[in-house]
């Protein structure tokens, strides 16, 4: 990443960190903003960075929700100049109409993140190549932030994992599609180059963006910098640059009902007696690729593993009516590409304004095909933990959620969205499958996708890290409120050890390593 | 086949304006049926709004937005015969309303505070309220008739004997005896009125043309000058227009932005919109403008006596989705436009630069936008995309097609 300055951006911008298949998401609220500073300022020093590989040490990344950069003592004049997004957060009634946030994952039924769980603060990542590796990290991390109640977890970790062959819960190689940062050393050259490479300000704040100018992120007044941390902000009067290197990340836990996916499919492809063959075929209508990755686009007739990670491809030249991979796919709603009958090279431009850097990863133990004992099987929980990167969410993860995964008329389709993620509203969905001479229609698509928690978070450059660590230089950040320290109280109690998820026996997944 | 797109402005009585908004968010609740504006009545009436604008130096005024079949005579004298007493509600508290007069006066008020638009984008060009609605309803009857697979056999049926056993399917219900009938969206005469439009410009253009050099060097000098102000807007304004907009799949946009001071940028924007709505009228014809397929109605009108360009649209999708499209699709145009009024971010020659400046653009946008007080649509559901599609389904039902052509419209269900 010769593009932007890698030893002061954290690593997940860099890398999905494949060599550490164990990871821990912990969901922390400050209990003592001095306390929280000070840890903050002892773990700076571990936080990855994007210089170099780290190749056995464990991995730690670190992200705030704008109340938490309150709690942590960051004053009003700094926290206005975040975007309207991180600032209402993930749980508004517009932003869980847009995001399709209703029944069942409405934010009321969330375990965290929702109107009526602990605030979270703070998301710390940790992934280590052992499970063991995981859980002594974890230990680590978690005797330190505990000590003296300076911050304490308010929600369950989550553990993710990686599947065999890097498949998400209904069996589909995942994370294939992804953004490149131009100029970043990991660019795909020659025509390929057309489908991933985006500005590096699309994901990291303070660079230039797609539009040719440098992504907007927060500041800070210069004054409130001793130290000098953070570079200056151009043309701005006394403002330092809190943006620069960070990036805003998306959280949110999808838990994935894989039995209802295999019925509908099994059931769409005509009832239980059907071969493999055509059910196969099905669900992979629905996603777009092959189990193995193979985009449909591509091999529309059967699997390819030799073209499993290919994403060098469009769909105006060969696909443009959807009768490899249909209109409505998931993987076609989530980057329609070219797709345009009169301008695709345009739409493909436009397209790229919208990319999300994914770095989610799967949690719960995957499901057999056949199922091993099936009543115990199905009733566990298992998902997908989705984390995206955006410069400006907006414009990339609420944009994709809503004018294409969740658009009843997307691609000139009416009546039907994702149909893996999508809300089918009361009736069940439909799917339409182009073909000749005429198209097919799936009815009865429920939703397999529910949404258990989710929020928006700033995830800082080191500099920037630095900065809120020695926010105590300050005078006046607000005290902490009354109220947390003894929802905090009355929580260490209740909720110690505060690991019943994965004490439970999640571990994550059977992992190839 | 006619369609007017046109606002009735008034400015509101002093001391009025609070009991015209609690009026007007009455209406909001359902105006479609309001007891006193029942819009859905109007049986011409695509779309329509009503915008409260308090302007800081002129005041608080009333925008009535109507988009409709057949001509203003036509909307103004249906809104005075079926929703007399909604007129009184409303404007009854704007400056010189004749209360309690005849239905005579009344009419004469109306028509005289009508604003043409300097520019509009029809997206169902020529295609009437009862016809957008016949071809959703003929859609989706030929869907529920491929979805009963009466052609399962079997053999695949050939592409043409799947055309014909949806003919015949159709010509065998009488609900769709119009669709073999239906009129052209446009007729050559309606084309060549425009064409002849265009020619007539010409010796206009020409005359212009000597004038372009110093137009072009004073231009730069205020491009150089003029302020932008792209600072993001009050969160709070931006919240409150957010709160309100994504239900179902179309949205409103209005706003009232100042024109920059002088006769130079008046003309320039009169100019450009003159331009963009010849333009309109000769390409825009098929749901489609300048690459942008989610309009159904947009417009612009320089009011105030050149003090203030109104722009109001119903657009599909999400704001930010709009606004993308703008800045994607169609900056230059826009930009043309809107640099003519204050604040805008920085252009170069008129048409460079400005609404590219995607986020600055936006928090510009979203500053200058003015709440909609009541919207309606008669189509909520049928996306400009999927009327498009709809039209295109019908037109494609009968006469001939080649092979391709029957592949074609196949693929568009």
């Amino acid at each position: 990443m010769a593009g932007i300055e890698t030893t002061k951006v954290q690593g997940l911008l860099a890398s999905a960190y494949g060599h550490m298949p164990h990871s821990a998401y912990l969901l922390l609220g400050v209990g003592d903003p001095a306390g929280a500073r000070r840890w903050l300022g002892s773990i700076v020093a571990d936080v990855t960075t994007a210089a170099g590989k780290q190749e056995v040490r464990p991995c730690l990344n670190v992200a705030f929700t704008w109340a938490g950069l309150r709690a942590l003592g960051l004053g009003d004049d700094a926290l206005r100049t975040f975007p309207r997004a991180l600032q209402e957060g993930m749980v508004t009634e517009y932003r869980s109409r847009i995001l399709g946030d209703t029944g069942d994952s409405a934010p009321s039924q969330w375990r965290w993140g929702g109107p009526h769980t602990d605030e979270v603060h703070v998301l710390l990542m940790v992934f280590a190549r052992t499970e063991d590796g995981l859980e002594r990290e974890c230990q680590r991390h978690r005797a330190a932030f505990n000590a003296g109640g300076a911050l304490h977890e308010v929600a369950d970790s989550v553990l993710g994992g990686i599947l065999d062959g890097g498949r998400e819960h209904f069996g589909f190689a995942d994370g294939i599609s992804q953004p490149a940062l131009r100029g970043c050393g990991n660019e795909p050259e020659g025509p390929a180059a057309q489908w991933a490479v985006v500005e590096p300000g699309e994901f990291v704040l303070g660079y230039r963006d797609n539009y040719g100018r440098p992504a907007e992120g927060p500041s800070v007044a210069t004054g409130s910098d001793s130290t000098a941390v953070l570079p200056r902000l151009p043309r701005a009067r006394q403002r330092s640059d809190l943006g620069r290197n960070g990036s805003y990340l998306v959280l949110r836990q999808l838990a994935q009902d894989v039995p209802a996916f295999h019925s509908f499919v099994a059931q769409a492809a005509g009832g239980n007696e059907v071969d493999p063959e055509r059910r196969q075929r099905v669900a992979a209508e629905l996603v777009g690729r092959w189990p193995s990755g193979a985009p449909l686009a591509l091999t529309p007739d059967k699997d390819n593993p030799d073209l499993g990670r290919r994403n060098d491809f469009g769909y105006h030249q060969f696909d443009q009516d959807g009768i490899g991979c249909p209109l409505g796919a998931h993987i076609r709603r989530a980057n329609p590409r070219d797709s345009s009958r009169k301008h695709p090279a345009e739409t493909l431009r436009s397209v790229n304004n919208h990319r999300l850097l994914r770095r989610g990863r799967p949690y719960g133990l995957p499901i057999a095909d056949p199922p091993r004992s099936p009543g115990e099987e199905e009733t566990a929980e298992r998902g997908l933990l989705f984390l995206c990167l955006n410069g400006d969410i907006e414009r990339q993860f609420e944009f994709v959620q809503h004018t294409w995964l969740n658009n009843p008329e997307f691609a000139g389709l009416a009546g039907e969205v994702d149909p893996l993620l999508g809300d089918p509203g009361p009736g069940g969905g439909r799917f339409t499958e182009q073909r000749e001479p005429v198209r097919r229609r799936l009815h009865g698509l429920s939703r397999f996708v529910a949404v258990k928690g989710g929020a928006y978070f700033f995830m800082p450059g080191i500099p920037a890290l630095r900065y809120l660590a020695q926010l105590q230089t300050l005078a006046g950040p607000p005290p902490p409120r009354q109220r947390k320290e003894e929802t905090w109280n009355s929580h260490s109690e209740s909720r110690s050890p505060s690991r019943r998820f994965s004490s439970s026996g999640a571990p994550p997944s059977a992992s190839n390593g | 086949m006619r369609q007017t797109v046109m606002t009735i402005i008034a400015g509101v009585k002093p001391g009025h304006a609070d009991e015209l908004a609690s009026v007007i968010k009455t209406i909001a609740a359902n105006p479609a049926g309001n007891e006193d504006l029942p819009l859905a009545a109007l049986p011409m009436l695509h779309f329509a709004s009503l915008v409260l604008h308090d302007d800081p130096e002129l005041g608080p005024r009333l925008v009535f937005e109507t988009n409709s079949d057949g001509s203003a005579g036509d909307l103004v004298s249906a809104l005075v015969a079926t929703a007399r007493s909604g007129v009184e509600a409303v404007f009854g508290h704007c400056v010189g309303y004749p209360a309690d007069a005849g239905d005579r006066a009344v009419l004469s008020y109306l028509h005289g505070h009508v604003v043409r638009p300097g520019a509009y984008h029809i997206g169902a060009t020529g295609r009437s309220l009862a016809r957008v609605r016949q071809e959703g309803r003929l859609r989706d009857a030929i869907q529920g008739f491929l979805d009963a697979g009466h052609m399962a056999g079997t053999t695949p049926p050939t592409r043409a004997e799947l055309r014909a056993s949806i003919q015949a399917f159709v010509r065998d219900n009488p609900e769709f005896d119009w669709a073999e009938t239906c009129p052209p969206r446009e007729t050559m005469l309606e084309r060549a009125r425009y064409y002849a439009r265009a020619v007539a410009s010409l010796p206009a253009a020409i005359l212009l043309l000597p004038a372009a050099p110093v137009a072009l060097i004073t231009l730069v000098v205020k491009e150089l000058t003029d302020r932008p102000r792209t600072d993001a807007p009050d969160p709070a304004h931006v919240r409150a227009l957010s709160d309100a907009e994504d239900f179902g799949v179309a949205n409103h946009l209005a706003s009232v932005i100042p024109v920059k001071p002088g006769p130079f940028r008046l003309t320039t924007l009169r100019v450009v919109l003159y331009a963009l709505n010849l333009i309109a009228r000769l390409r825009a014809n098929k749901g489609e403008l300048g690459g942008i397929t989610s309009i159904h109605f947009a417009h612009w009108s320089v009011i105030d006596g050149g003090r203030r360009l109104l722009f109001l649209s119903n657009y599909d999708g999400s704001w930010e989705s709009y606004l993308n499209d703008f800045i994607d699709k169609a900056a230059i145009g826009l930009t043309a436009v809107w640099s003519n009024t204050v604040g805008f971010p920085r252009t170069r020659f008129l048409v460079f630069r400005g609404a590219r400046d995607g986020p600055r653009f936006k928090h510009w946008a979203r500053a200058n936008q003015t709440p909609t007080a009541a919207w309606y649509r008669a189509y909520d559901g049928l996306t400009m995309a999927t009327i498009e599609n709809n039209s295109a389904i019908r037109e494609g039902l009968f006469g001939s097609l080649d092979d391709d052509g029957i592949r074609q419209w196949l693929q568009r269900f």
